[in-house]
Formats: C-alpha cells, sequence, structure tokens
C-alpha cells in the first residue's frame, strides 16, 4: 500500500471516530466556528469538533507543523478535503486569517511575525478582519489614502477602510496603508497588522440589501501601531497583497462560507414547487431549460477546479486558467440564485421572516446577499480586464 | 485531467505535421477541387503511417495505449487546422464500434480499418437531426430497406455501418441492429454531397440489398447496448475537436486585434473587444473542462459517461458558435471575405453541431439523465 492510500485509510478512519454526528450536517449560519478571542460554541459537539481538529494541526492542513499547523503535502491535503466531504464534516475553523492572512505571512512575514501570529490563527484564538478598500479607492485599489505616519518608534495611522468584513467582532486587522507619497500610486503601499484595540480604532456596520450587516466601515484615528508590525518591508505592501490575491480560490470560498447557507438542489427544489408531468419533465419548459445551462455551469466549474488541481500538482500551470475561476464562479451563483427565485414565485416576494418558511427566507436572503459576489474581491469588469491583459495579451 | 509526456508529444507531433502538410489552405484545396473519395488519401495514408487511425483501438489491435486523452489532443489539432480525414468516421466511430462488438470483425475488417485500406461510414441519422430512436430503416427476413440522410465521409467509405430496425414490433432505441454494408453490395446507392463547410457526407438509401448473419456487428436486436457507449465517447473526441477549432479562432482573433489599427490605436486595447475576448476565453476553458473530464474518465475505466458527453457536446456547440460568430465580428470587413480563413471555421462548427446530435438532443438527454 502506498503513503498517500495509508494516509486515506488513516484519515478516514480518523474522522469517524472523532466528528461527532452533528458535525456532519451542511453547517448553518449560526453554527459556524468563527476564531476569535470571544469565540462561542453553538453547541459542545462543535467545540469538540474544533478542539479535535485544532490539535491535529487539520484547521490549517498544510501550514507546518512548527507554527501548529498539520504540515500535509497538497495531495494529503486533497485526501483530507475528500475524506470531510465524504462525511460531509463541517469545516473546523472560520477565519480570514486562516485563509488570506496566513498564506501571505508564510511567504512574507519575518520569523518573528510567523512565530507570532500563525499558531493563534491555526488555534482559532484570533479573529482576522481585511482593510483593503476605502470609500475613494474601490476598483483603483492603490490610489488609497489611509496613511501610516513615521513617529520614529511606532507609526500613526489615519484614515479609514470599508467593506471590513465583520470588522466589529474581529480582534485584529491586516490593511494596507500608504507609507509614502511621494512615487507613483502603486509604490508606498505597506501591509500592515493592527491590533483592534488599539485606542482610536472604532466600527461602524453597513446595512446591506439583504438585511445583514456583514460588513462594516472602519475608521483610524491616531492609531498607535509597533514598527514591527510591517509585514513584507516598508513599502512593499503591494507585493505582498498581491501574493494574497494568489489564495484568491480560497478568498472566494470565504466570500461564499461568510454566510453559508445551506446549498439547495435546484431539481429538488424545482420538484417540490413546479411538479413534473407523468414523463418525468418539470412542468415548466423555460425553468427546465434554465437549470440545465445551471447544472452544466456549475459542473463544468468543478471540473476546472478539478483540472486546476491536477494542473498544480503535475506543475503545468496554464497561467490563464485560474484567472478565470473568480468571474465564471461568482456569475454562476448569481445565475443559481436567480432560478430559485424564480422556482419560488411569490413564495419568494415575502421580506418578513414569519411569512415564509426559512427555506425560503434563506433563499431570498441569499439572492440579495450574494449580489455582493462579482463586486468584492475585484469586479467581474477588473477580472476581465486582467484577463485580457494578462491571460490574452491584449495591449493596455 | 492533464496530458502527460508521451500524449504532449503525440499533440506536437500531430501539429507539426499538420501545420507543415496540411494547413487551412488545405481544406481550401479539397473545397475547390474536390476527390472521388471526399478527402486527401495522400494526407490520409501518412496520418495512417503516424498510427492516428489506431489511436483508441486496444493494444491488442494495434493501439499505443495514448488513451483518449491522447486522442482528445490530436482531434484538438484536427479542430485547429480543418482537417478533412476519415479519421472521425471510419476510426473513432467506425473501428471503435467493430472493437466494442468484439466479433468476427474485429480479425477480418479492423485490420484493414486501421490500415487505412478500408474506411467505415456510420450510417444512422434518417430525418433532418440525429435522433436514433427513431431508426425506420429495416431489416427484414434479409432484406435491408431504408434511406440514411447525413452519413458522414459517406462518399468514399469503402463499407457502412448501418443502424437498422431488426425486430418490428419494436419502437425506440430497443430492437436495433448494427449492419456492415460493403459500398458495392446490390441496392446501395451513394448520393455525395460536398457540405458547406468543404468536408463531404452522403445520403445512402438501400433498396432490397440482402444481408447474411455474417454481416452483423454485435448481437442482433440489441446493438443500441453497445452503440450507445462508442457513439459517447466519439461525441466527447468531436467535442475536442470543436474546442481545438474555437481554440484556434481565439488565438487569430487577438492576432488580429494585436495588430489592427483604427483610431491610431491598436483596437485591441478598447475594452468593449477585450472583455468579450476574456469572456470567450472564460467560456472556452469551461467547455474545455468538461471534455477533459469526459476523455480522462474513459481512461480511468468510467464505463458510462452519458451524462459528461452530452454535457461537453452542448458546451463545444456553444462555444464553438459564440467564438465563430465573434471572430466574424471582431475581423470587421474581412471576416466575411473568403479570402480569411475564419469564414471555414464558422462553417465547420455548424456542420459539428449537427454530428450525433444537436444541442436540443443533448440537453434534452442531461435534463433526463439527472432526473428533471
Amino acid at each position: 500500500m502506498s503513503s498517500i492510500e495509508e494516509f486515506q485509510q488513516q484519515t478516514r478512519a480518523w474522522l469517524e471516530e472523532n466528528c461527532p454526528a452533528s458535525q456532519r450536517r451542511p453547517v448553518v449560519k449560526d453554527e459556524q466556528i468563527w476564531a476569535g478571542r470571544d469565540r462561542v460554541f453553538a453547541t459542545a459537539d462543535a467545540k469538540l469538533w474544533f478542539d479535535r481538529m485544532r490539535d491535529k494541526g487539520w484547521t490549517a492542513p498544510t501550514w507546518p507543523a512548527e507554527y501548529g499547523g498539520g504540515g500535509l503535502t497538497s495531495d494529503e491535503e486533497k485526501v483530507l478535503e475528500k475524506e470531510m466531504a465524504r462525511l460531509n464534516c463541517r469545516p473546523p475553523l472560520y477565519d480570514l486569517g486562516l485563509w488570506m492572512l496566513g498564506p501571505a505571512l508564510l511567504v512574507h512575514g519575518n520569523e518573528a511575525q510567523k512565530q507570532e501570529h500563525l499558531s493563534k490563527i491555526v488555534r482559532g484564538d484570533i479573529r482576522w478582519a481585511q482593510g483593503y478598500s476605502e470609500p475613494a479607492a474601490g476598483s483603483d485599489l492603490a490610489s488609497l489614502k489611509t496613511r501610516a505616519e513615521d513617529m520614529g518608534d511606532h507609526f500613526l495611522v489615519n484614515g479609514t477602510k470599508i467593506w471590513t468584513t465583520q470588522a466589529d467582532k474581529a480582534d485584529w486587522i491586516f490593511a494596507l496603508v500608504r507609507t509614502d507619497a511621494s512615487g507613483t500610486k502603486h509604490q508606498g503601499i505597506s501591509f500592515i497588522l493592527i491590533d483592534m484595540r488599539s485606542a482610536g480604532v472604532s466600527t461602524t456596520p453597513i446595512e446591506l440589501i439583504s438585511g445583514e450587516s456583514e460588513f462594516c466601515q472602519t475608521f483610524f484615528d491616531d492609531v498607535k501601531v509597533p514598527k514591527e508590525n510591517i509585514v513584507g518591508g516598508l513599502n512593499n505592501g503591494w507585493a505582498v497583497a498581491k501574493e494574497l490575491l494568489k489564495h484568491e480560490r480560497k478568498l472566494m470560498a470565504t466570500m461564499e462560507s461568510i454566510v453559508q447557507r445551506e446549498d439547495e438542489s435546484l431539481v429538488e427544489l424545482a420538484t417540490q414547487y413546479i411538479g413534473m408531468d407523468e414523463s418525468g419533465k418539470l412542468n415548466d419548459s423555460t425553468i427546465r431549460s434554465r437549470i440545465t445551462d445551471q447544472l452544466m455551469t456549475a459542473e463544468a466549474l468543478e471540473y476546472l477546479n478539478e483540472r486546476l488541481f491536477f494542473q498544480y500538482r503535475s506543475k503545468q500551470v496554464e497561467p490563464g486558467l485560474p484567472l478565470t475561476v473568480k468571474y465564471l464562479g461568482t456569475n454562476a451563483m448569481q445565475q443559481k440564485d436567480e432560478l430559485l427565485l424564480q422556482i419560488l414565485g411569490n413564495h419568494g416576494l415575502s421580506w418578513q421572516e414569519q411569512s415564509h418558511t426559512p427555506r425560503e427566507h434563506n433563499i431570498v436572503q441569499n439572492w440579495a446577499y450574494n449580489k455582493a459576489h462579482t463586486i468584492a474581491g475585484g469586479t467581474s469588469e477588473i477580472q476581465l480586464n486582467i484577463i485580457a491583459k494578462r491571460a490574452l495579451g491584449l495591449p493596455a | 485531467m492533464v496530458l502527460n509526456e508521451e500524449q504532449r508529444l503525440l499533440q506536437s507531433t500531430i501539429r507539426d505535421f499538420l501545420n507543415q502538410r496540411a494547413p487551412v489552405s488545405a481544406l481550401r484545396e479539397l473545397r475547390d477541387n474536390p476527390t472521388p473519395q471526399g478527402f486527401d488519401t495522400s494526407l490520409w495514408r501518412e496520418l495512417v503511417d503516424l498510427g492516428v487511425s489506431s489511436i483508441v483501438l486496444s493494444e491488442a489491435h494495434g493501439g499505443f495505449g495514448f488513451g483518449w486523452m491522447g486522442l482528445g489532443a490530436v482531434m484538438e489539432e484536427i479542430g485547429r487546422h480543418l482537417t478533412a480525414t476519415p479519421i472521425f468516421s471510419s476510426v473513432v466511430i467506425g473501428a471503435a464500434l467493430i472493437e466494442a462488438a468484439d466479433d468476427h470483425h474485429s480479425t477480418e475488417v479492423l485490420p484493414e480499418v486501421v490500415a487505412g485500406t478500408r474506411t467505415l461510414a456510420f450510417a444512422c441519422d434518417e430525418g433532418l437531426r440525429f435522433n436514433p430512436g427513431a431508426t425506420a430503416t429495416l431489416l427484414n427476413q434479409g432484406v435491408l430497406q431504408g434511406e440514411k440522410s447525413f452519413v458522414l465521409n459517406g462518399s468514399g467509405a469503402t463499407d457502412f455501418l448501418v443502424l437498422a430496425r431488426t425486430a418490428t414490433d419494436t419502437k425506440g432505441i430497443d430492437g436495433l441492429s448494427l449492419i456492415l454494408v460493403p459500398r458495392d453490395a446490390v441496392g446501395v446507392t451513394v448520393n455525395a454531397i460536398h457540405s458547406v463547410d468543404g468536408h463531404n457526407f452522403a445520403r445512402v438509401k438501400f433498396d432490397q440489398v440482402a444481408v447474411d448473419h455474417r454481416q452483423f456487428v454485435g448481437a442482433p436486436d440489441q446493438a443500441w447496448d453497445f452503440v450507445s457507449g462508442v457513439l459517447d465517447r466519439a461525441t466527447l473526441a468531436l467535442a475536442a475537436e470543436m474546442l481545438g477549432g474555437a481554440r484556434e479562432l481565439l488565438e487569430r482573433t487577438l492576432a488580429y486585434l494585436n495588430d489592427r489599427e483604427q483610431f491610431d490605436v491598436k483596437i485591441g486595447s478598447f475594452q468593449a473587444l477585450q472583455h468579450r475576448c476574456a469572456q470567450l476565453f472564460c467560456q472556452l476553458e469551461l467547455a474545455q473542462s468538461v471534455v477533459y473530464k469526459g476523455l480522462s474518465a474513459i481512461d480511468q475505466g468510467q464505463q458510462d459517461v452519458a451524462k459528461l458527453a452530452s454535457h461537453a457536446k452542448v458546451l463545444a456547440i456553444d462555444c464553438y458558435q459564440k467564438m465563430s460568430n465573434e471572430a466574424v465580428q471582431m475581423h470587421g470587413g474581412m471576416g466575411i471575405t473568403d479570402e480569411v480563413d475564419i469564414g471555414l471555421f464558422l462553417k465547420r462548427s455548424r456542420v459539428c453541431n449537427q454530428i450525433l446530435g444537436d444541442s436540443s438532443f443533448h440537453r434534452e438527454r442531461f435534463a433526463k439523465l439527472c432526473g428533471y
């Protein structure tokens, strides 16, 4: 037996032994295990599951063991993902530090920063927020104006960040700030880590069209930040930010999982709400045809991700291919949301929670919330610009 | 879902060969000076010498173990060069049908097909479009009667593999048999047709053709059991060809956008065109992923690829059609001239749409397989 087969058998046995039954159902929003100083567990099982996974380092399976990670190879990680999917195991930990900051620190962080932050992320002790966009710096992110002034023994940060995901619940924030205004706009940006408990940090939630407030605006008013909190060197923040964007797939998984609700089966929902004729066809031919469009896109996206995995593994990555994932995936998601809403008919129109089933409410809220996906993390239009220039070589 | 070393080498060998020996201008030559066979026989001879005629067969029948991913790579090159050969009709469908039937034809017919001395054509479609369940051609008491409307590469085929109804009281895909009928059999009339893409097909009439039991390929009445699997695999190979054509079109269009100037700039700098190209690229890679998924599923021994085949065909149709329309549009006035090759791809895409099932057919089948 090869070592990977052995690993698979051990992993399967361990998960069957250690994943509580209640943690093998699709996770609902209120039961997600978010990192943080004040983290709470919805159930005792959730805590048990988290503790066991954390102790194995499998909250961050591929991070080096010296920082608390699982030390797995990418093939082993794939096995772990497959085995977890097989049992429907819930993710043991939710955190932007886990998905975004950690991988960037592994590349750009100095040893002290890795020692300080990585193991806390693995253990879920600190919840991270991201501070990139500003009210006047969206798609044109590099025009950001939040500044960190060198005061000799510390930086003084002033400005504001917007779309900071759940910053009101975060312990720390990683942010892009201007440390030099003299060069071009991409120069003079630094990547900095700020403790949200620092004096002068405040947050205001933003109410969304979905009725939720997942995002905040965060204000920095004469916030003192230690000089060692710059990652990747002074004025080198754009390179770190780009490294972070390489993890775009995980980043988008992040976007999804923040408000992850139960995944709806289109066919099942349509069968229930529209019904079938005696030959087993849905009674609405237009919706039936649109379901075909949607399933074909969604399944093709799975194959595209699988293909990318094999390309990474055999080190034959077609450089343009990863650039397509965000554009395609977010469009597909919205296409599905529109279809779900159409299937619900007038049951998709009520805004009061008590007047429709939780499932219907969920679909409506999701439909509205998911409009964020083609905007956040680089709009679809920016994605197309990037593809045109980097993958297709069209002129600027 | 990634080509291995041998498959990549195969692809570059075929690409170099076709670039040298049969660029798109070879199709123009065939279109303008058609041969009785409907293809360039010496080109086919050379391709056979390169081993393409046995590529999908087991090693016992002369295959080299390149697998379906390997075939997909070859088909992609054929799609890029618009090469007119019998590979699809005679090998990917014909030889594969005979190998799948696994009877005396494997020794009597297959070697000649692999050697390129015999070419097979699959005679299935009867009406306006592919619909094997509606087969009306009938073999009753040793006499074959019927007419086939769209026999791919039928003009030059030496033999037809005819899908016929042999159990008279059946409907749909039950009660079908596969019959090997030589072109020169008494009662066979071949009406060769030049198709819009410069290739050929034939309308073939079978009038009181005498058939004996040795002409049955595979078990009588139950042919669909093995024919459907062969056609699913062939559909994936066809989708690979179509995406090869689409990819070639994208590359040619990008080259044009990087060259053509208006308003004193390269027109490729216009965002309206950039976004459309980027969307086409995304659509192409999405479809390509389904094709690779299907081809590698066959290589991994997955028996039933019906859903993947229909999925791949639908996305390939949508992609190639959109790509060819956009390529014409983005080439501006040049796009509608015969001098530029783009129109040849445009025409090829529409022919491919009809082969082994159009979009309606495969969308319907996909929905049924998914249970809605």
